[in-house]
């Protein structure tokens, strides 16, 4: 599926995604009801997590964001703390890498947006989206 | 356009309202009323076999914008550049209908008012030029009202040229349109449904024998209503199948089922006239068979979909109906529908039962609850029918979804619970039966008056009661979306129970043929 045939509120989400935060986010695979995002510019936090402080990930969003919930990020390398916590929910190797494992992408965390940390904000339009990066760096940075 | 069998024109009470106080004033009467008119915004919807037009907006009129010249009704171009602004400004699919008043005497609501030769000569010129400033596949049409709230809609299309040689051929021009009459006209409230159905006749033909009983008690009027309705069923499982048969008993005209499973062996407990004979063939199949069977209205029809309303293809035929009733279980199919139930104005009456044991006591916990979402009323995710986080979860495969639970108990702690087959027969009868008495109170005015949100049944305590919800919360969006029909992204997608049955189907296939 080309990014041109997912729903136009997407389609506008990343557009604004674009525009507003990462020129360089890209979607890398479409499977059923969801889009895996490539995040380029994800900010780690420097007190917990060792270099490199801006990371790349994929993000899963619904193709009917925003009116169901991003669920679950995969990363090319493990998230490990600086004090060695391991992360909830960390699943390497995964199904759910299988559409972005030939890019790299083989560590699954399946956070989701209610998840133990909280409820997320409500969706309600386009615009969320960056709301959902917000989402992504508070949850890694929590661990 | 054409393709559709039939047009329907839906409005909300509020309009309704708004509309007849813009276009006759108490006092006046018949022949020295002015006559008087409005522009609209409307919005299409369209399903299989019925194309909708919803009206959104009364355009805002000055003074002077609309004038009685004694010799038909002249429109300022500045209304309709006033009309033609607010269609610009909103998402794509939105056009506009000139309304005019119909003086005059007429019948009751249900007939419709009849234009004069005149004011079809006017409003093909007038919408001929309006198309031309509205973009391709906007909706034009024009429409008459009556005092007592009868409606005549038609629909215009004409081709549009993409050539100068096209623009200046016959083919192109003002007597090349098309057009289509509203068959049936829908009210929608948040207390009655009115649906006038234009392409029947006035009285109805009732099996009056097998509807004895329900006739003296709402009369000929009511079993005319309950004959004219179209209402939709998704989900035939253990409360769909009674919903399927009550229905069909009651009178209720036609019958659109959706649901995608199969009949087996393990649901035969609850499958109310399933035969062990139809094991493996799809429940649609044997509700329709059911349906037929059970009918009382003459001429009743069944149309069977083997679908899942959580996808395009099964919802679209939802949208054909005037009422739905929701007993898919899924929260993916349930924000669907409540979705369905703002932006199309179709009111979806939901219920079901949700019953957990305790593992150390055993003892048996849960509610059932049945709520009604659509205009005027809580949504279904206000009254935590479902959450946006459930229906996000059911939409990943079978293999990643949690226990499915019907609805969020606050009471326990679900770590303490474990939940069991969650469908019993004597609960789908009582869910079945509450969600009937609601539509007949949303057709037939039926009692309980005045209640919104949810009746609930807690289990423990044998008690059945009003949830707390009366209103959605002050940030839902939802009653922002009344009649904005395909111009709304409704969130379907891809419904991975039923994706993973059709693979499976395509493997058997394939193994049959090696």
């Amino acid at each position: 599926m080309l990014e041109s045939d997912l729903p136009a509120v997407l389609q506008e989400a990343l557009r604004y995604l674009r525009e507003q935060k990462m020129s360089d986010a890209r979607v890398d695979a479409v499977v059923d009801n969801w889009i895996y995002l490539w995040l380029p510019d994800v900010t780690l936090d420097e007190a917990k997590y060792p270099a490199p402080h801006q990371r790349g990930l994929w993000v899963r969003i619904p193709i009917q964001f925003p009116f169901a919930n991003p669920h679950g990020i995969i990363t090319k390398e493990p998230l490990n703390p600086i004090d060695g916590h391991p992360i909830k929910g960390h699943n390497p190797n995964h199904a759910m890498c299988a559409p972005v494992s030939n890019l790299g992408g083989v560590h699954y965390y399946s956070w989701t947006w209610s998840g133990e940390m909280g409820q997320g904000p409500a969706l309600r339009s386009s615009t969320d989206i960056l709301a959902v990066v917000a989402w992504v760096e508070r949850r890694i940075r929590q661990g | 356009m054409n393709k559709y069998q039939e047009l329907q024109w839906v409005i909300t009470k509020k309009l309704q309202q708004e509309a007849l106080s813009t276009l006759f004033r108490p006092d006046e009467r018949y022949p020295f009323a002015p006559e008087r008119g409005f522009l609209g915004i409307i919005h299409p919807g369209n399903g299989v076999s019925r194309r909708t037009l919803m009206l959104r907006q009364i355009v805002p009129q000055k003074e002077g914008w609309v004038n009685d010249s004694g010799n038909g009704l002249s429109f300022d171009p500045q209304y309709f550049s006033s009309a033609l602004d607010i269609v610009s400004n909103l998402s794509s699919g939105a056009g506009i209908v000139i309304v005019h008043s119909h003086f005059g005497p007429s019948g009751p609501i249900k007939e419709q008012p009849k234009p004069s030769k005149p004011d079809l000569y006017h409003e093909h010129r007038l919408l001929f030029q309006l198309t031309r400033a509205l973009t391709e596949n906007a909706p034009v049409a024009s429409g008459i009202l009556a005092p007592n709230g009868a409606w005549r809609i038609r629909e215009y299309h004409w081709p549009r040229p993409h050539s100068v040689r096209e623009a200046n051929s016959r083919k192109f021009g003002i007597d090349a349109a098309a057009f289509n009459d509203a068959a049936s006209l829908r009210i929608v409230s948040n207390d009655i449904l009115e649906v006038y159905r234009y392409d029947r006749p006035l009285r109805v033909e009732l099996n009056a024998k097998a509807v004895d009983s329900t006739l003296r008690l709402w009369g000929e009027g009511g079993q005319e209503i309950l004959s004219r309705i179209r209402v939709g069923i998704a989900g035939l499982g253990g409360v769909g199948s009674i919903l399927t048969e009550f229905l069909a008993r009651l009178g209720v005209g036609e019958l659109v089922l959706v649901d995608f499973d199969v009949v087996s062996e393990e649901n035969l407990n609850r499958l109310v006239g399933a035969r062990r004979k139809e094991v493996g063939k799809p429940k649609v199949r044997y509700a329709a068979r059911i349906a037929k069977a059970a009918a009382t209205a003459k001429n009743f029809i069944v149309r069977p979909i083997r679908e899942s309303v959580a996808e395009w293809d099964g919802l679209r035929h939802l949208l054909d109906v005037d009422i739905l009733m929701n007993a898919a279980d899924s929260p993916f199919a349930r924000q669907v529908l409540d979705h369905v139930a703002y932006a199309y104005a179709i009111p979806v009456i939901d219920g079901g039962t949700i019953l957990l044991v305790e593992s150390k006591s055993g003892k048996v916990i849960g509610k059932s609850q049945v709520g009604k979402g659509g205009p005027g009323e809580p949504c279904l995710e206000c009254c935590g029918a479902y959450t946006q986080e459930d229906a996000t979860m059911a939409r990943e495969e079978p293999s990643m979804q949690g226990p499915d639970a019907y609805v969020q108990t606050d009471k326990y702690s679900t770590e303490e619970l474990l939940p069991r087959a969650p469908s019993v027969i004597s609960f789908n009868g009582l869910v079945a039966s509450l969600m009937v008495q609601r539509m007949l109170s949303t057709l037939l005015g039926f009692p309980p008056h005045d209640k919104h949100g949810q009746q609930r049944y807690y289990i423990e305590e044998g008690i059945l009661d009003w949830g707390p919800i009366e209103q959605c919360k002050e940030d839902c969006p939802k009653h922002d979306w009344i009649g904005l029909g395909d111009s709304h992204p409704v969130p379907v997608g891809i419904d991975p129970i039923w994706k993973q049955m059709r693979e499976s189907f395509t493997s058997q296939k394939r193994q049959k043929k090696k």
